[in-house]
């Protein structure tokens, strides 16, 4: 038996703040009905409640990190819903996290975190070719397609013109699907703001650190965390303009993860693109008067993005502006987890399928045309699984606004 | 536990039913309270067969069986022992039938019991009672422990629904009680017996529950008081003027600051207690039964009363009560729910009793409950790596129980005896009442197999 300060448990100066969330939880089980993956697996280790009884029995020294609690512990997609459920005020999500960074400690990096993909996401995506869709195909993964031209490679052919008297500045911070996968979501960005005189900013930018930061890795998160704030403090700006739930959310971490590096002023200005557009340019569509009923479209609610400030309201907001062209269908679950946050989907690829497919039930029985939703994974994950629903279209909802406007007078 | 018992498991079961591994079993050694034991595997049956087979197995080789639903009991009824058998039924899950020209429904004991409510209400029917638990806890679960909930003011507890069961005997054999009739006085009332029996007499793999039209509405109010004594004084107020709202919720001071804290809903911070009072039946009833209530609550001199106008705010109500358990644990790490119920009439002296006692033991004693039934929860915050005030709050609680009993109430009013009250089960039943118990419990359980250690 090893000296108990050798141990495989999660001591330690750094550990030490998140092991007080432990005490808060009274095993009342909240955390079960609200977490998706419980609803598939029914086993209290794969919930909150479970883990946080391991947890507990590591800092008694009772049991060490091993295989099988990484494997355990590997199996939540920190969607925040046992968070958000709990009356005791139990952080999972942060527990979870910092289960995963001691994990990485003591057992190393868990695959499929290091491959190609990951890497290409957080170093920025510039060469995403070098990751095949059959390559991701073959380890069972959800992904799609890559772009064959990533986001602002075509810079100054496809940048609409900056106005001359712009009426504000935004900072635009691009998500990885935008660069990667379907560029066109960041252009028509471009195109909307640019149709209300708003002047566009394009600082050079890292991944956000979402990825890292739920694997524990938050080495990674602060450097990318450090190089994102650095770039943006250097410009001048009104907002900071987020097309990904998941991109504003981690932004907002930012300041806990580098408390000295003035991430507070920056993120201050920060919101997603839904509420920018009906909360601060009170975006209105004006149809010529012989436009005929449209397509309908439900949506699909982030997990990052829905406990953010009007971030469930905003985007239902906007697709109601948007009638008739578009009409607005509301599906039933609409704030229910895709199944796929961040990577979830390449390591438990079964698991996250299942989850998925409750949603796209749900989508399938609005009958809708278009199903839309506004972070990365989502979006991934959604086109994914409508793969043999070719008559559902899987659209971010800048890419609908920009569709209106075009059809507005 | 030995290999050959875990193949046999796995044979009956199958190996992905079976979870042997330290790491998995650690997540089944708890409850809501705070007793922990590492049962030595867990196993997930979906049949009354393969129950039968490892009741069977466990009388052979002598092992305790501790059967467990979702694992939210307030009294340890599900807690294992380190050499024991949890059997978890959240596998048996489905709903088999709902009638509604014989108003029941028949479920499997892993049904949770919001899940049951929703699909009752969806062809027009309503089932009841309504722990805390709800979205979390099974049927099965409620039947064992014989839960209530805030609705039993009116309508009655879990017992007072189960028209039927089908269970696994100690000994493995499957016998079904009662049946689906209203009226049923054949033979003796076994399936009362089972129904709060904590899984020490039998497991329930089948259960014929009673429903009642829906309601067609609600109408539900928040009322402050001052004084405590006058939030109470205005329960036994009501019940005297004839007014049975569906549910009668009490809160005090503390408790309302703790879940204001949690949810940041806006309720009254400059109150001493609050009502939460709802009244359900038809139209015309209800708009006359909430003007009584707003009568019976002013006349005890009510500081503010707000009544839902509309779905969201009603929720928004009720979510607050649901709220309170997890919530008071702000204020200290360990939580220990007491549910010493008393006479409705009593409840006025009953609040001022435990008030005296948290002052006397010096200790956080939050209240809140169900006052409409007289089933109070004084609820003691504590921290159990504390021991000279664990020494206090021993005292506390048996001075709780003391007092119940003075006014001829009950140690439990619906969280049971399990292990937490065990001790003190003999100071309300006697002896004479004990021993009773205990042949009854020997008779059908001659290994003291199933759930060994609880109740008696």
């Amino acid at each position: 038996m090893r000296d108990n300060k050798d141990k495989k448990s999660p001591l330690g100066q750094e550990g030490n703040a998140y092991l007080a969330e432990l005490d808060k939880c009274g095993r009342c089980g909240n955390c079960l009905p609200n977490c998706p993956v419980f609803a598939e697996l029914q086993r209290e280790s794969s919930v909150i409640r479970g883990r946080v009884e391991i947890l507990d029995r590591l800092r008694k020294g009772e049991v060490e990190w091993n295989e099988k609690l990484a494997e355990i512990f590997s199996t939540c997609m920190l969607c925040g819903n046992c968070t958000k459920a709990c009356n005791s005020g139990v952080r999972g999500g942060l527990l979870t996290r910092m289960a995963r960074r001691d994990i990485r400690k003591f057992l190393g990096p868990q695959k499929p975190k290091d491959n190609a993909l990951f890497r290409i996401l957080c170093e920025t995506g510039k060469e995403p070719a070098f990751c095949s869709p059959d390559e991701l195909a073959a380890v069972g993964s959800n992904l799609p397609n890559l772009a064959k031209e990533e986001f602002l490679r075509k810079l100054s052919s496809k940048l609409p013109k900056s106005p001359i008297k712009p009426k504000m500045t935004i900072a635009y911070f691009p998500g990885c699907m935008t660069y990667l996968v379907n560029p066109q979501i960041g252009y028509d960005i471009l195109e909307i703001l640019a149709a209300y005189d708003v002047k566009v900013i394009i600082p050079e930018q890292k991944c956000c650190g979402k990825q890292a930061m739920m694997e524990g890795d938050f080495d990674t998160a602060k450097e990318v965390a450090a190089k994102n704030i650095t770039s943006f403090a250097k410009e001048e700006f009104d907002y900071l303009l987020f097309e990904c739930g998941s991109c504003l959310t981690t932004w907002q971490e930012y300041q806990e993860l580098l408390p000295d590096a003035g991430a507070q002023s920056l993120i201050a200005k920060g919101m997603h693109i839904s509420r920018f557009l009906t909360e601060v340019l009170d975006i209105h569509f004006d149809y010529p008067a012989t436009i005929a009923p449209g397509k309908k479209v439900t949506y699909h609610d982030a997990c990052h993005l829905k406990e953010t400030t009007s971030g469930k309201s905003a985007p239902r907001e906007l697709l109601k502006r948007m009638a008739p062209y578009y009409q607005y269908a509301e599906m039933a679950l609409a704030d229910s987890c895709c199944g796929s946050i961040g990577y979830f989907g390449d390591f438990h690829f079964d698991l996250s399928q299942k989850i998925l497919q409750k949603k796209i039930d749900s989508i399938l029985e609005t009958k809708a045309d278009i199903v839309t939703a506004d972070s990365s994974c989502c979006l991934i994950n959604l086109i994914y699984g409508l793969r043999e629903h070719p008559e559902v279209e899987v659209k971010h909802i800048v890419e609908l606004v920009a569709e209106a406007l075009r059809q507005s007078l | 536990m030995k290999q050959q018992i875990l193949n046999e498991l796995i044979s009956i079961v199958g190996k992905d039913n079976v979870l042997s591994e330290w790491e998995d079993r650690i997540c089944y050694s708890y409850d809501a309270t705070m007793k922990r034991a590492i049962p030595s595997v867990v196993v997930f049956p979906i049949t009354a067969e393969e129950i039968a087979k490892i009741m069977q197995l466990a009388n052979r080789e002598l092992i305790p069986v501790f059967p467990r639903g979702a694992g939210t009991g307030l009294s340890g009824g599900a807690i294992a022992a380190e050499n024991g058998i949890s059997l978890v039924m959240t596998r048996m899950n489905k709903i088999l039938e709902i009638n509604n020209e014989d108003l029941l429904c028949v479920v499997q004991p892993g049904v949770v019991t919001a899940d049951l409510q929703a699909a009752v209400d969806k062809v027009g029917l309503f089932y009841p009672p309504d722990p805390n638990s709800l979205a979390t806890c099974t049927i099965g679960g409620n039947v064992a422990e014989n839960a209530g909930g805030p609705r039993a003011f009116k309508y009655g507890v879990t017992t007072d629904f189960v028209l039927g069961l089908e269970v696994v005997t100690p000994i493995g054999e499957i016998m079904c009680t009662g049946g689906r009739t209203v009226k049923n006085v054949t033979g003796y009332d076994i399936t009362s017996l089972l129904t709060g029996s904590e899984g020490t007499l039998g497991i329930i793999t089948e259960i014929t529950l009673s429903l009642l039209p829906k309601p067609a509405e609600k109408r539900t109010a928040l009322v402050g008081f001052d004084k405590m004594s006058e939030a109470a004084h205005t329960v036994s107020d009501m019940v005297a003027s004839g007014v049975i709202p569906a549910t009668l919720e009490i809160m005090d001071k503390v408790t309302i600051r703790c879940v204001e804290n949690s949810l940041k809903m806006g309720l009254p911070l400059d109150v001493e207690a609050v009502l939460l009072i709802e009244v359900d039946g038809r139209k015309s009833q209800v708009e006359e039964e909430i003007i009584l209530v707003e009568e019976v609550c002013r006349r005890n001199h009510c500081v503010m009363i707000k009544i839902a106008t509309n779905e969201a705010e009603r929720n928004g109500l009720w979510a607050a009560r649901r709220a309170v358990s997890g919530a008071v644990i702000q204020l200290n790490p360990t939580k220990i729910s007491e549910d010493a119920t008393v006479p409705r009439s009593k409840i006025p002296a009953m609040v001022e009793r435990v008030k005296e006692i948290s002052q006397k033991y010096d200790i956080h004693l939050p209240l809140y409950g169900h006052a409409g039934d007289g089933n109070l929860h004084p609820t003691i915050v504590t921290d159990s790596t504390n021991p000279e005030e664990m020494a206090r709050v021993e005292k506390a609680i048996e001075e709780i129980f003391h007092a119940a009993l003075e006014m001829n109430g009950t140690l439990s009013g619906e969280h049971g005896i399990g292990i937490l009250k065990r001790p003190f089960l003999v100071w309300e039943v006697g002896e004479v009442g004990l021993r009773y118990l205990q042949a009854i419990k020997k008779a059908v359980d001659p290994n003291n197999i199933l759930n060994p250690g609880k109740v008696i």
